[in-house]
């Protein structure tokens, strides 16, 4: 009930922000506009327009995370606020995985915007029913949940800008990690850390029609989970140490 | 039952770049009985706020225990019978009063209906029912202040921990405030209070402890420390303009200010000072009891030294 309270109480929060409007709405913008953009011939511009939309979604869903994630905990911290939070019968866990919950319902509600704009205008503009673009965005959602829970390790024991730097460092890395591993042999261990943010990134196979069995998405799902658990768990840890 | 018992609570804070280490607060040592109101008293930086942090979780520390009913601390949900105002109450800005209890109500499991009825009484209660759907963004300090103390009580605790609950208040509000103290006193609350306003701590609190530096230097039942030091002041003057002998015999301790003298004797010998005075035709300007909280304090605080 706590977790239920602090979520929803997080998702108002952030209901309230400008940014994340600004955001939603520049998404939006862009995936009208992928679809006049000048091409060739007909299926290249399909193709191009669920290539692009799809990429762009991911990358919109990671700074979306990324942004509303930073500053849950430092905000709280910072304006004391955290004080009269655990003054209460509650977990720290708790309050760190309601807060979680509450960023993700809110990238949740932007995937679905994002995937169903997709969805409608592949249909309409190019006659074209695929509801694979539905699990496309779906991974890119997981693979933001991964990087709002990096945020969150991340955030327990740093300013805002060092977080926010870290994460795109973080992101360059996850999403290069097989290039690193076969150019450094040292990056072998360190990428155990890591999670490949390639394996989320559907747009390019989805764009080209091919078929992607179930159990991709099954695995993916889970591997997507066990890093976001890694990650909140180990922000639980250092947030139960930590000083207020 | 002890409501609170503090064993040799210790907190260190290391303080800059060569992390100085600060004793906050010195293997203290502090039982609140249940029922009882207990004044948490200390010059500034004493360790007040540091204590309650401590109770609350909020800090870890270095070495000693702390019960809460009987209950370990760093078991949370013993927090559920605490009512805790913080030294500045922080609240969301954007939400109003009813939100704001609302959210609170529910980290403290309590169920919709219960929230509201509680909500509706407190806001009441602390003069705030006609504000309460006005965003926090648009109070005043003291009406945070006041939202603070709401939210203490919203829980109906058994422990009411409240660092320096009038601070920020206008004076009929900390009257107001103070009579509700009062009452939550007579309903056998348990209060723990840290306040510098010690006219209030002597009508609110009976007992009082005096930290300084992190250290208890004093601690006992208010009314015993008072009347330990129980004591009249009495302003004259004298006829010849000089202190007469047998009065200064009479008295522990005196003093000149122009053509007044003050004298301060216990208060058992103030009928034979009193008569003195008449038999040596002084003319007494004001008798005045001495020995209030007050004076403990600064006697205490300045003995210790800054
Ligand atoms: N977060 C902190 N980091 C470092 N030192 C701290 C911290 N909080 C408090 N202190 C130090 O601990 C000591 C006790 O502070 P505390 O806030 O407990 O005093 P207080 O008795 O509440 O004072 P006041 O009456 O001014 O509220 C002070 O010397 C203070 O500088
Ligand atoms: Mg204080």
């Amino acid at each position: 009930m706590a977790i239920k309270a602090i979520s929803l109480y997080t998702f108002q929060e952030i209901l309230r922000r400008r940014t994340f409007y600004f955001l939603i709405f520049l998404l939006f913008l862009l995936v009208i506009l992928i679809p006049n953009l000048p091409s060739f011939n007909i299926g290249v511009k399909q193709q191009l327009f669920l290539d692009f939309s799809l990429g762009f979604t991911s990358l919109f869903l990671a700074i979306l995370a990324t942004a509303l994630s930073t500053n849950q905990l430092p905000a709280d911290i910072e304006r004391k606020i955290i004080y009269q939070i655990l003054s209460k019968p509650i977990k720290r866990s708790e309050v760190i995985i309601g807060k979680y919950l509450g960023v993700l319902i809110s990238l949740f509600i932007s995937a679905v915007i994002a995937s169903l704009a997709i969805f409608l205008l592949n249909f309409v503009h190019f006659n074209r029913w695929q509801p694979a673009i539905f699990w496309g965005v779906t991974l890119g959602f997981l693979e933001a949940s991964v990087l709002s829970a990096f945020v969150f390790l991340i955030s327990t024991l740093a300013t805002p800008t060092i977080t926010v730097l870290l994460t795109i460092t973080f992101y360059f890395i996850g999403h290069a990690r097989e290039q690193l591993v076969e150019l450094f042999a040292w990056f072998k261990f360190l990428a155990l850390l890591f999670p490949s943010l390639e394996s989320f990134n559907l747009s390019d196979p989805l764009a080209h029609g091919v078929s992607i069995p179930f159990s991709y998405y099954g695995l993916t799902f889970v591997y997507g989970l066990l890093f976001s658990t890694f990650y909140l768990l180990a922000a639980i840890l250092i947030f139960n140490q930590r000083e207020l | 039952m002890l409501a609170l018992y503090l064993e040799e609570l210790t907190k260190t804070y290391k303080l800059g770049f060569k992390r100085t280490p600060i004793k906050a607060v010195d293997s203290l040592y502090l039982s609140v009985p249940e029922g009882s109101t207990f004044g948490l008293l200390g010059p500034n930086g004493a360790g007040k706020t540091t204590t309650i942090k401590a109770i609350l979780n909020l800090i870890k520390i270095d070495r000693g225990r702390i019960r809460i009913f009987g209950e370990d601390h760093y078991n949370y949900q013993v927090r559920g019978k605490i009512g805790f105002l913080p030294e500045q109450p922080y609240f969301n800005l954007s939400l109003n009063a009813l939100q704001t209890l609302n959210f609170y109500g529910q980290l403290f499991r309590m169920n919709q209906s219960e929230i509201r009825k509680r909500s509706f009484h407190l806001l009441e209660e602390v003069g705030l029912e006609e504000t309460s759907h006005l965003p926090l963004s648009k109070y005043s300090k003291g009406m945070l202040q006041r939202l603070g103390l709401a939210l203490a009580l919203l829980n109906n605790p058994s422990l009411l921990i409240l660092d320096e609950p009038t601070s920020g208040l206008d004076p009929v509000g900390q009257v107001e405030i103070r009579n509700l103290l009062l009452k939550l006193k007579k309903e056998g609350k348990t209060i723990l209070l840290s306040s510098h306003l010690l006219t209030e701590v002597e009508k609110l609190c009976d007992q009082i402890a005096i930290i300084h530096k992190g250290k208890l230097v004093l601690s006992g039942l208010t009314e015993e420390l008072l009347r330990e030091r129980e004591k009249v002041k009495i302003h004259f003057k004298s006829p010849n303009k000089k202190l007469p002998a047998s009065i200064k015999k009479l008295a522990a301790k005196t003093s000149q200010d122009g053509a007044v003298f003050t004298v301060e004797t216990p208060s058992s010998k103030t009928n034979d000072l009193v008569r003195e005075l008449i038999k040596q035709r002084c003319q007494i300007i004001s008798i005045k009891p001495g020995g209030s909280l007050e004076e403990i304090f600064i006697e205490t605080v300045a003995g210790y030294g800054n």
